[in-house]
């Protein structure tokens, strides 16, 4: 049997599918996990859409799962201290996906937001 | 503890990296991966900030959105500091050097403290909203 480690080879067609399950499953998890922090507005899949996990028939914007690192897009609140939130997600993120997480604030939506301006 | 993309507000096609935090910061978050601010999100919390100072007042832009609406603000980063240039509107009548002064502290202070980067300093332009209507009436 192959560890653990052995998953980032290309398996046969039976097992992609599983690994594909795997991490939709992960990367829904990981969305509800960031927007249930207080202060985070939203995700953004970047200027160019470009952040995004994908997915058979649809694709999670600000989410990006690689091989040891999780990217993690977000637009916060205005008013919600940028230091503590950041934390809280990077602590919500990490136990559920193991390895690095990098974090973006994208923008910040407010009263003066772009939605309203 | 933040690193903000070295670019001005109004064009940031890209995320800088974060430098590890030289600060203050009791998160113990370094080592577990970067920090990115945009400098557009840097934008929108000086221009909240700056609404929430009594007498100013949000105005729309106009001429087709050539001239933007305020409040405005055009930040500069370098490194994990930031310089700030702001447009705000004040009703008339209006103690305009006060407000300005109000939104130059607050902008220091709240917004430095709700965005982790250090703003240095903040250049404010007031514009008083409202006289036009007046002298045509």
């Amino acid at each position: 049997m192959t560890g653990p480690s052995e998953t980032s080879v290309v398996p046969p067609a039976d097992g992609t599918r599983e690994v594909e399950e795997v991490h939709e499953d992960l990367a829904d998890r990981v969305a509800e996990a960031v927007l249930s922090v207080p202060g985070v507005h939203a995700l953004h899949g970047g200027v160019l859409g470009e952040v995004a996990t994908y997915l058979p028939g649809r694709r999670v914007a600000g989410i990006r799962l690689l091989e040891g690192v999780t990217q993690v897009h977000l637009v916060l609140d205005w008013d919600a201290p940028m230091s503590a939130t950041i934390d809280e997600v990077r602590a919500r993120v990490s136990a559920l996906a193991p390895g690095v997480v990098h974090l973006a604030v994208e923008d910040v939506q407010g009263p003066a937001g772009p939605a309203e301006g | 503890m933040v690193a903000v993309a070295e670019l001005t507000a109004t064009a940031a096609p890209t995320v800088a990296p974060a430098a590890p935090a030289p600060d203050d910061a009791p998160s113990g978050a370094e080592g577990r991966g970067q920090l990115s601010v945009r400098a557009q999100a840097l934008q929108h919390i000086v221009e909240s900030v700056a609404l929430e100072v009594p007498r100013v007042r949000r105005t729309s832009g106009s001429l087709a959105g050539v001239r933007s609406g305020t409040p405005h603000a055009s930040v500069h980063v370098r490194g994990t500091t930031a310089r700030v240039s702001l447009d705000v509107a004040v009703a008339w009548p209006a103690p305009v050097s006060d407000v300005a002064a109000q939104v130059r502290s607050a902008v220091l202070d709240r917004a430095s403290e709700l965005s982790g980067v250090r703003i240095t300093a903040v250049d404010v332009n007031v514009t008083v909203s409202g006289i036009d209507e007046r002298r045509a009436s």
